[in-house]
């Protein structure tokens, strides 16, 4: 019934058509949409598979599935959030600390270290430059032998 | 030709015989159970391939480009056919992938192709005061003038109730719309033709 009905309003809309444009027209118009090289349809399934293969390969380069790249954002992610904590670990405990263990060492204990430090330096100098000394004595010996 | 290739012919032709007694979904199935899945797929492809071409073709007139779309559907049928839950029918599927994949083409070539519409008209008003040639070449040039002046779904929603003869029902389906809205978009199609008719 239903079916008969779809078919009657399927003639009457086909009808309505026909009136303005002719019968002709619109079979001329759909014999000239149906025309297609010789073999087409025969060619074009080789042509649609190749085509699908050429997709899937595409596609297969970069597909790791589901899982894997779970497991690679999961990864990043670890490693960013340890490089971030561990940078700001550091950064808060270093300064701390130091002032701390500053504060902690008594003003003599300082004094010392530095006077004895700069005694191990003069001492250092004065080496070095007694050291220069005799290379540059041995130079002008040299070169004196020479331009003679 | 050997007897060998002779046997060979035949057992080929009595197997895409054999293949085509299954029907969409049996072949879908088969398609779903990857051992099988290439020659599901070719069963497919041979059984529809000419009415998926031939409204795409109506849409875009070139057969270049229908043919460029054509191929994009399959490709798109493949890639998502294990997906397909079967709750509509295949062609009804099939032919919404055509429907969208001539949409985004005839977008994308809205953009560029805006200078040959009007030359499109220079031809038509050319032929039209011809008075040599038949006065049914002037109707069918002022047809298809018309046909390309619709908006695509009025266009498509014409194609497919005049020439594959579909019911609203899946005109609708593969529109997005609803019954009314397929008949709606019908009867405005025949009435803007008309109207553009009219006017030349």
């Amino acid at each position: 019934m239903q079916t008969n009905q779809n078919d009657i309003e399927l003639l009457e809309d086909k009808a309505k058509a026909e009136a303005i444009f002719g019968n002709s027209a619109l079979a001329q118009m759909e014999e000239m949409n149906n025309q297609v090289p010789l073999d087409y349809f025969n060619q074009f399934e080789a042509r649609a598979l190749h085509a699908i293969k050429k997709n899937k390969t595409k596609a297969t380069i970069f597909n790791i599935g589901k899982y894997a790249q779970l497991a690679v954002a999961a990864s990043l992610l670890i490693i960013a959030a340890t490089t971030f904590a561990y940078i700001q670990s550091n950064k808060s405990e270093q300064p701390a600390s130091i002032a701390l263990n500053m504060q902690e060492i008594p003003s003599e204990e300082i004094d010392s270290y530095v006077n004895a430090n700069e005694e191990i330096a003069e001492i250092d100098w004065q080496s070095e430059i007694n050291k220069e000394g005799t290379n540059l004595e041995s130079l002008n010996t040299h070169s004196i032998k020479d331009s003679n | 030709m050997n007897i060998k290739d002779k046997a060979l012919n035949l057992y080929g032709e009595l197997l895409s015989n054999f293949v085509y007694m299954f029907s969409d979904q049996e072949l879908i199935l088969q398609f779903k159970q990857s051992s099988q899945k290439e020659a599901a797929f070719t069963q497919l492809l041979k059984r529809h391939q000419q009415k998926v071409y031939y409204q795409i073709k109506r849409m875009v007139t070139e057969h270049a480009d229908a043919d460029d779309i054509a191929q994009q559907v399959w490709v798109k049928v493949w890639n998502k056919l294990d997906g397909f839950k079967m709750e509509s029918e295949f062609t009804t599927w099939l032919f919404r992938v055509a429907y969208n994949e001539t949409l985004n083409f005839l977008q994308k070539q809205k953009k560029h192709h805006l200078q040959n519409v009007s030359a499109d008209n220079l031809d038509y008003e050319n032929a039209a005061t011809t008075q040599d040639g038949p006065k049914s070449a002037q109707i069918q040039i002022a047809l298809e003038q018309a046909i390309k002046q619709l908006p695509e779904k009025q266009r498509f929603v014409f194609m497919l109730r005049y020439f594959e003869e579909l019911n609203y029902e899946k005109i609708a389906s593969i529109t997005g719309t609803t019954v009314g809205g397929a008949k709606a978009n019908f009867h405005q199609a025949l009435k803007k033709m008309e109207e553009i008719l009219k006017a030349r």
